[in-house]
């Protein structure tokens, strides 16, 4: 090849490859539709990774919130009834990849506003994004309270209660059933180090004792150590909050080497793997966000009942409606009357909204009520123990019980004769 | 072998490569257009800004052109593969967001303490350089989950736990932006520089024959651990602006082994152990990533990856090594 063929074939490659490179990704400002046709949500949804499971969850509720509002002709915004367009993208989990999915949501779909990753790592990456174009962000599913405390001014945890919240209701239940000291176990990953966390401050906060923190690598097999010094602290209540497979495995060797806690609590204590553990699960205590029999005072929405017949009827093979799908639903519910009250889809506008509807809006879930920063102060859980032959009741707060605790809960001897 | 060690010194057997090396087979040219290539890309950086309303695509484009030219100043031509290259990433971002939110230090003073503990790091997982082939990869490997683990134990006011630290103070995106294209052009520039000096041929030396070099008077241990170094260095920045542009980090995502992964399949791609090849590499496959992600959101991971064995396939040196290989000629201007 001749130098000046060579140089004249670069030279034209690269104009065009540029020309190519660049179109696709450089645009205009973002602007806020004019001559509205719809309201346009943009959201990421995880098709594969850690968080697909959960973020497909809260997705399923989102499609029936959709469902259901567009049936009636939308939402009704500044005197007019808008269909509401839902704009999905995949994040795949990946935090690199949620700041390009909201810069795309924002400049390429133009979405009006928008619903936060699952996970409070993708929410924090895309909030960067949203936040400096002065696009609203509700959180459904975002427990860290370090989020709210980036100075963001546009995002609003709708849904969650946030993971400094959770262990409100089990320790002060505790300290009310005669309970005085408290123990941890945790995995090494975020959610379930702040939660246990979480568990030791609320504990010495209500001036209960710590037995014993632990904290393992992911894959441990052998637990007992740990258990027996939980035991030997004379632990009132073990605070797993790792995974369920993991707590199927610590069951497994309490039960080996008769090690007995007077109140076990984890997240997954109504998960179906472990209710299949049968009599072995009887006693323990779990977190719920709904259930049927609780009805709080809802003034906007379904009940937990209502939301779950619908949510069966669409959905009749499954997956069941989880704690993911019901804050993604009770999001989207108090969502829906922020941009009815709005008097515009701009973000001032919207959180001025969420600002001054906060505490008089009580959901399937309880009552939504936020602080300025967008921080979730409402929606305690509800605490659910396991009874014989499979049966669940609250047992708190004391406002909605459906039964008395067991408590101190059955021996591993006592268990095997129900 | 000792005939030859007595026949041929190996000071006058490096001086005489020293002598040979210098742009032997390039067109002088060459490395003129590239130089203009690279300027015009750094042009076009600083302009997007202001004609596009989103960064984040740009950012993570330099990001990936970065790592994956840092990945291959080892890897492809010492033949090195470090699977726990995103050590070096986790502790880049670890140590920006560590210093920013407990120390409250600025900008380039994070960006600094980045850079000294890549730095660091790299001179700690020295060691390793004496393993060659899967078994320094494995090892590599290794020490980055290590590393993962110990930073989880740390106490929380150091490296936040396992939940990872939130990044309290803001920072201007558009700044991190283009320090982001400063560390990628850096790398690419300072790629270029060795491939063009006798340093080049001697670490193709080391990567086709770790002994013969040794024995022509290469100082095999001192290039490869510089390249260690560099290489970790540049890791390290990447993941310290990463992790003030997210805002966020954690053990999980800081430490991802995509982040090796990805930075091999883009160096890969484009050519291992040429310079032009994971700058090419990085940007086939993040344009093309971006282009079915929101065309295809069911299926574009099943698209990328029918794409990448694709292009393994029909090009198993990877693009520029391939139409090296197969035009020989291009060699004067490729490289």
């Amino acid at each position: 090849m001749k130098r000046r063929q060579f140089l004249k074939m670069s030279g034209g490659i690269g104009f065009l490859a540029a020309g190519a490179a660049i179109g696709p990704f450089v645009g205009p400002a973002h602007a806020q539709a004019s001559g509205r046709k719809s309201i346009r949500i943009g959201m990421s949804v995880a098709s594969t990774g850690t968080f697909a499971h959960d973020s497909q969850s809260g997705r399923r509720a989102i499609d029936l919130w959709l469902e259901q509002v567009n049936a009636k002709g939308g939402l009704l915004h500044q005197g007019q009834r808008y269909p509401v367009e839902l704009v999905v993208r995949d994040d795949r989990s990946d935090k690199q990849l949620a700041p390009r999915v909201y810069e795309s949501l924002i400049f390429d779909e133009k979405v009006d506003l928008v619903l936060a990753p699952y996970g409070s790592t993708l929410t924090a990456a895309a909030a960067t994004i949203t936040d400096r174009n002065d696009i609203f962000m509700m959180g459904w599913a975002v427990a860290a309270d370090s989020v709210f405390k980036q100075g963001y001014k546009y995002i609003v945890n709708g849904g969650t209660t946030p993971v400094s919240r959770v262990p409100e209701v089990p320790v002060q239940a505790l300290k009310r059933f005669g309970g005085k000291i408290i123990s941890t176990i945790a995995v090494d990953e975020p959610y379930s180090d702040a939660l246990a966390g979480s568990f030791r401050a609320t504990a010495e906060k209500h001036g209960l004792a710590i037995g014993t923190a632990e904290k393992y690598s992911r894959g441990a097999k052998d637990f007992t150590t740990i258990l027996n010094k939980a035991a030997a602290a004379k632990t009132d209540l073990l605070c797993i909050t790792s995974y369920d497979t993991d707590m199927i495995v610590m069951l497994r060797q309490m039960k080996e080497n008769d090690i007995n806690f007077p109140a076990i609590f984890s997240t997954f204590s109504q998960n179906s793997s472990i209710l299949a553990l049968g009599s072995d699960a009887i006693g323990l205590w779990g977190q719920s966000n709904i259930d049927p029999r609780v009805a709080y005072a809802v003034n906007l929405g379904p009940t937990a009942a209502q939301y779950l017949d619908a949510y069966n009827a669409k959905y009749p093979n499954g997956p069941q409606s989880d704690i993911n799908s019901a804050v993604a639903f009770a999001s989207l519910m108090v969502l829906g009357a922020m941009i009815e009250r709005a008097p515009s889809l701009k973000a001032p506008d919207l959180k001025a909204a969420a600002l001054d509807l906060s505490g008089h809006l009580t959901v399937l879930n309880g009552t939504y009520r936020i602080d300025e920063t967008g921080f979730q102060t409402g929606y305690d859980i509800l605490v659910i123990q396991n009874t014989a032959k499979g049966g669940r009741e609250v047992i708190a707060p004391a406002a909605v019980a459906t039964a008395a605790p067991l408590f101190p809960m059955p021996t591993w001897d006592q268990k095997a004769k129900m | 072998m000792s005939m030859v060690m007595q026949s041929v010194p190996p000071a006058e057997a490096a001086r005489s490569v020293r002598q040979r090396a210098p742009l032997f087979r390039l067109h002088r040219a060459s490395i003129w257009i590239w130089c203009l290539t690279l300027a015009g890309i750094s042009l076009v950086a600083v302009a997007i800004p202001a004609v596009s309303a989103g960064v984040s695509f740009w950012f993570y484009l330099f990001q990936w052109i970065a790592l994956a030219s840092a990945l291959n100043l080892m890897a492809g031509t010492t033949g090195y593969v470090p699977f726990g290259f995103a050590a070096f990433f986790g502790i880049g971002a670890y140590a920006a967001a560590g210093l920013t939110q407990f120390h409250h230090a600025p900008t380039w003073a994070a960006l600094f303490g980045a850079m000294a503990a890549g730095a660091l790091l790299a001179v700690l997982f020295a060691p390793t350089l004496r393993l060659r082939g899967v078994f320094f990869s494995v090892v590599s490997l290794s020490l980055a989950i290590v590393l993962r683990s110990l930073i989880v134990l740390l106490p929380e006011d150091v490296a936040g736990g396992s939940s990872g630290i939130t990044i309290t103070g803001r920072h201007d995106p558009i700044l991190l932006y283009y320090l982001m294209v400063a560390v990628s052009m850096g790398s690419v520039a300072i790629a270029t520089a060795i491939s063009v000096t006798p340093h080049g041929l001697r670490l193709k030396a080391i990567g086709d024959d770790l002994h013969a070099a040794q024995i022509i008077g290469v100082n095999a241990k001192g290039l490869r651990l510089a390249m260690w170094v560099l290489s970790g260095t540049i890791a390290a920045m990447c993941g310290a602006l990463e992790g003030l542009y997210s805002s966020a980090i954690d053990p999980a995502a800081a430490f991802n082994i995509l982040i090796s992964t990805k930075a091999i399949i883009y160096a890969a791609l484009g050519g291992l152990g040429t310079v032009m090849g994971p700058v090419i590499g990085a940007v086939i496959m993040t344009v093309t990533d971006e282009l079915i992600w929101a065309r295809f959101p069911i299926a574009n991971l099943f698209i990328l990856g029918l794409i990448v064995s694709a292009t393994v396939l029909f090009f198993p040196r990877g693009i520029v090594g391939s139409l090296l290989q197969r035009h020989p000629r291009f060699r004067r201007w490729f490289f």
